[in-house]
């Protein structure tokens, strides 16, 4: 009996700390509560670093300017560590607390699509910070995402490989992650579209996300006939390969080099060095932007975080709280969150990522910078208006 | 194929086959003297790359004074290591317990080297560079070498060499056996157990730090380098425990395999080593060469 | 006499009314304290992860051979689930007949892989293990067409249950307490049959137990397929709580949290499975305070628990409970008797 007992009663007596602490908190009257859903802890702390403190800029911004609606917004954040579960959990802690009436989800769609089931059960919107089409393909009503989505990006990609740089036979590494692994489709079957004789035999080079080894691929590439290197990935690989790429001897001079955002990342650039020169990038966001907004923004974040640079995570987590912000501006309430959910429709204004506008997939963005990275520093080419 | 082709990703495999003969050594080691697998053989390496990177880097000191002072923070750490991760746990009621004991090691040492730090990688420059700060590129007709590659396979060799002498041909390393065979007789003999076992924990961080030091060039100094033990215990099941030729060998098929796999199924690539490892514990579960010792866990 | 005094130890240990008094009490706690969705859901997870840290229970605990293969078994009930349920086949079942259809398909994988890997003694074997993890992840990871890619599969449609749907974490939890103590109540019936005796001469001297003509190679790999289905039944109830299933949820890298959750609560008790599971899913939400120190200090009381209480919280109740009965024989033995009655 005793035996049983005692365990029991641990257990009890954990499960009631644990959830004890927070019913005891009270609601302040004049702050309106958004959350974020990022890495605090474990192995993508940096995004997380990052992400934090975009929205915590933007937060502040809009507070010093007295507010929405009258109130002062404030941000919660939950850590989703590394894995699909401490994600949903976390977006689940942020769901749970009556109080918040937005939430920036996770940068990985993965985690997205799978905390979307609750969103929806919950009816708070959910701005998603990952890019996949895959989040829009569920038609969640309250789920928005406000990076241009990769089907654009592949198509822009695409265009750009094709038609500037003129080439005919293009190399493509890419990480199998789901966010990578779907931006690859997505490209493969723009640079097809355009009629380039291509397989997945021949130029694919998928590789696991945690490899750390590049060079049998690198190898490949040099020693096939192709005239041209994309490659899409993280932020942390994208260094290693710029560094790898460069140890090979491959050089822009050689081929032309082309990576996704990531290849434009401070970490990427700071962490690479010299190796990420010569590499153009297709970007959502590199720093300092192509509009006015972003120069803004850069500043601002670079005063504000101490670092160099400003990164994805960052703008996108800062443009994010912007949107809610304006939503809630417009449907003229801050507790309402069926009523903001239908705002969000209504959304225009410039952001740092992009000109944001409502579209039918619950897009916003529309635009994509071309860039090149020349002598340690990014150099927007161009702005691509896709849509 | 063509040749150069093969040439590259067959001295690419050997060189990262190398690296994982080192850690895979170094988990040999510890199988014998402690009789545990240990879960943060990666993470020791990772710890090297960046005690290297703070000394290079941070405190630019030039090659020959930074290496001495690399090796006495490796053996203080490998010995920190041994004493808090194995030492209160060698005379735990099952021996799983250790094993879980150096998995939360690895959590410790990721999580305190990015509060250390930083999240952000780090860039390490190579050892032999061109005039211009960029790594030096060997090229033999076709065939285009990074050298930083072949430093890798040299200092292994070397690095293996040595430990394989000192374990067969000198007298320490054969005390470090006995006492390895059974604490028990060899304390009796006068040998101290304590002492010899803190030497294979500062040996083996020794040569995980030095492969760290060695992969940083490529790899970048950031805090997930320790996934690279995975490949290094394929090879040392594949090899056999308890056989350092068997690992070394086993880990230089494993880094050759890998990289030719990459031709044929970018995306199953992990799938190809793991899936040899299975096929090769069916067929032949002692691995290629039978050990000394057989395993005690 | 030994033998019979085991016997009356743990009909004390399961006894019908202290059981059921005891997960009345845990149900109205949780019911009393769980005032979010939220914390309901950290809950019902814990539940969830029971299932695997019986598992490991079974394999370590009683067999002692430290398995990995968990997490690959949750892959395989999560996506089964995920498949019959969604339509992918041109068919679909309701989850919970495909719940049924786990534990076949599960028992199947489960014993021709044990049959396999089991040709390998300790190290060699849990090594063996890691590497399967690893394989099956790739192809989750891979291959579309059973495992939705990258993407995973989501749109698993929410159980119901005697014509009740279950919508949300709340309706949930009663099922899932029930399920689980019922699973645990199996398990530690099969820790004291002939099976269960068997596994533990392997664990504790296989050529003993070879000696007295236990089937060591067999007995291991019934208790593979064993943990196998309990990891899968797990998995299943995973994919069907959060209703999607994917690579991502399945790596190598959570397959430590539930080898800690059944060490922590004791790896050799049944119970310890149960609470460990609840203190290991809660305590990070308590711990979160912390935030960018709560991975180090996880990985430090990692250490700390491997040294200073190997035997987790039971065993550590255990040893107490035998120092005071050896101080106070007498009387503690009259009392206990009594209450037996």
């Amino acid at each position: 009996m005793k035996k049983l007992l005692v365990p029991f009663i641990v257990a009890v007596l954990v499960v009631s700390s644990a959830f004890a602490g927070g019913s005891a908190e009270k609601a302040k009257s004049n702050i309106v509560k958004i959350g974020l859903v990022t890495a605090v802890t474990g192995p993508n702390s940096l995004v997380g670093e990052e992400a934090t403190e975009g929205a915590k800029l933007a937060i502040e911004q809009i507070n010093a300017k007295g507010g929405v609606n009258g109130q002062m917004l404030e941000l919660i954040v939950a850590d989703e560590v590394n894995n699909a579960e401490a994600s949903v959990l976390a977006t689940q802690e942020l769901l749970a607390n009556p109080e918040i009436v937005g939430i920036v989800g996770s940068m990985y769609s993965a985690y997205c699509i799978a905390a979307m089931p609750s969103v929806a059960e919950a009816g708070v919107p959910f701005i998603c910070l990952g890019s996949s089409s895959g989040v829009s393909k569920e038609k969640n009503r309250w789920t928005w995402q406000d990076r241009p989505l990769d089907t654009a990006q592949g198509k822009v990609v695409a265009n750009f490989v094709v038609d500037t740089l003129k080439c005919k036979n293009p190399a493509i590494m890419h990480s199998t992650q789901s966010t990578f692994q779907s931006l690859y489709e997505q490209v493969f079957a723009a640079l097809k579209e355009k009629g380039l004789n291509i397989t997945e035999a021949r130029n694919e080079f998928g590789f696991p996300e945690d490899t750390s080894n590049y060079a049998p691929y690198i190898a490949q590439v040099m020693a096939g006939d192709y005239d041209c290197l994309i490659a899409l990935g993280n932020q942390n690989p994208a260094g290693v390969i710029c560094q790898q790429v460069a140890q090979a001897g491959l050089t822009s001079a050689r081929m032309p080099l082309v990576g996704s955002t990531s290849w434009c990342s401070n970490v990427c650039i700071t962490a690479a060095g010299d190796a990420a020169n010569g590499w153009y990038s297709i970007s959502d966001w590199c720093p300092g932007g192509s509009n006015e907004t972003a120069a803004q923004f850069e500043k601002d974040y670079c005063a504000y975080s101490g670092r160099a640079m400003s990164d994805l995570a960052a703008a996108c987590a800062y443009d994010a709280v912007y949107i809610l912000a304006e939503a809630m501006k417009i449907a003229g309430t801050n507790t309402d969150k069926a009523k903001i959910n239908e705002a969000m429709k209504h959304v225009e204004f410039e952001g740092a990522i992009s000109y944001f506008k409502y579209n039918e997939d619950h897009s916003f963005a529309s635009t994509l910078t071309v860039t090149q990275n020349i002598n340690g520093k990014v150099v927007p080419q161009f702005a691509i208006q896709y849509r | 194929m063509t040749l150069s082709l093969f040439v590259s990703l067959f001295v690419d495999g050997l060189s990262m086959g190398m690296i994982y003969a080192l850690l895979g050594m170094g988990l040999i080691l510890l199988v014998r003297a402690v009789g545990i697998l240990n879960f943060a053989q990666g993470d020791l390496l990772m710890i090297g790359a960046y005690i290297c990177g703070c000394l290079f880097l941070d405190l630019k000191l030039p090659l020959w004074i930074m290496f001495p002072i690399a090796i006495v923070w490796f053996a203080l750490i490998g010995i920190i290591f041994m004493f808090t991760v194995y030492w209160p746990l060698r005379k735990a009621s099952y021996s799983q317990a250790t094993i879980i004991a150096t998995m939360g090691a690895s959590i410790v040492l990721q999580e305190a080297v990015k509060l250390i730090w930083g999240s952000s990688p780090r860039a390490m420059p190579a050892i032999v560079q061109n005039a211009n700060g960029s790594p030096k590129i060997l090229n033999v007709g076709q065939v285009t070498l990074p050298i930083q590659y072949l430093i890798i396979l040299g200092v292994g060799m070397v690095i293996i060499y040595l430990v394989l002498k000192l374990f067969e041909k000198l007298y320490v390393g054969k005390l470090m056996q006995a006492a390895c065979q059974d604490a028990y007789a060899a304390n009796l003999l006068g040998i101290p157990s304590i002492l010899t076992i803190c030497a294979t924990y500062a040996i083996v961080m020794i040569v995980c730090g030095t492969c760290g030091y060695l992969v940083a060039p490529q790899f970048m100094i950031r805090s997930t380098l320790g996934t690279l033990q995975l490949r290094a215990f394929a090879g040392v099941v594949i090899g056999g425990f308890g056989s350092i030729t068997g690992a070394v060998i086993g880990c230089l098929i494993v880094g050759v395999v890998e990289s030719f796999s990459t031709l044929f199924l970018s995306g199953y690539k992990d799938v190809t080593v793991f899936l040899l490892l299975i096929i090769f514990l069916v067929l032949k579960p002692t691995g290629l060469f039978k050990g000394k010792i057989g395993d005690k866990a | 006499m030994a033998e019979k005094k085991l016997e009356l130890k743990n009909k004390r240990f399961t006894g019908p009314f202290t059981l059921i008094i005891s997960v009345v009490v845990f149900y109205l706690v949780v019911k009393i304290m769980c005032r979010s969705l939220y914390s309901q859901m950290v809950v019902n997870m814990a539940l969830v992860f029971c299932l695997v840290a019986y598992s490991v229970s079974v394999m370590l605990g009683m067999c002692g051979e430290l398995s990995f293969a968990g997490v690959a078994f949750m892959g395989i009930g999560a996506f089964t689930i995920a498949n019959l349920t969604t339509g992918r086949f041109g068919f679909k079942i309701s989850p919970l007949g495909a719940f049924l259809v786990v534990i076949p398909v599960a028992t199947f994988i489960a014993f021709i892989i044990g049959l396999i890997l089991l040709r390998l003694k300790g190290t060699f074997f849990s090594f063996s293990t890691i590497a399967l993890v690893q394989v099956a992840y790739t192809f989750f990871n891979n291959y579309r067409p059973l495992f939705g890619g990258v993407d995973g599969i989501s749109g698993i449609p929410s159980v119901r249950i005697l014509g009740k749907q279950l919508t949300n974490h709340y309706l949930w939890f009663p099922y899932l307490l029930v399920f689980v103590v019922f699973v645990g109540l199996v398990v530690e019936h099969i820790r004291n049959t002939q099976l269960g005796r068997s596994m533990a001469s392997c664990r504790d001297n296989e050529t003993a137990a070879r000696v007295l003509g236990v089937n060591v190679y067999m007995t291991k790999v019934i208790a593979f397929t064993i943990s196998g289905v309990l990891s899968a039944m797990g998995g299943a109830l995973y994919s069907m709580l959060i209703r999607y299933a994917s690579a991502d949820m399945f790596t190598y890298d959570t397959s430590a949290k539930y080898l800690i959750m059944a060490m922590f609560g004791g790896v050799q008790s049944t119970i310890g499975a149960f609470i460990g599971a609840l203190i290991v899913q809660i305590l990070p939400q308590v711990l979160k305070v912390f935030q960018r120190y709560f991975q180090l200090i996880w990985g430090v009381s990692i250490i700390l628990l491997m040294v200073f209480m190997p035997e987790g919280l039971t065993g550590i109740f255990r040893m107490a409970l035998k120092r005071r009965k050896s101080r106070k024989k007498g009387r503690i033995s009259v009392i206990q008797e009594k209450g037996e009655e």
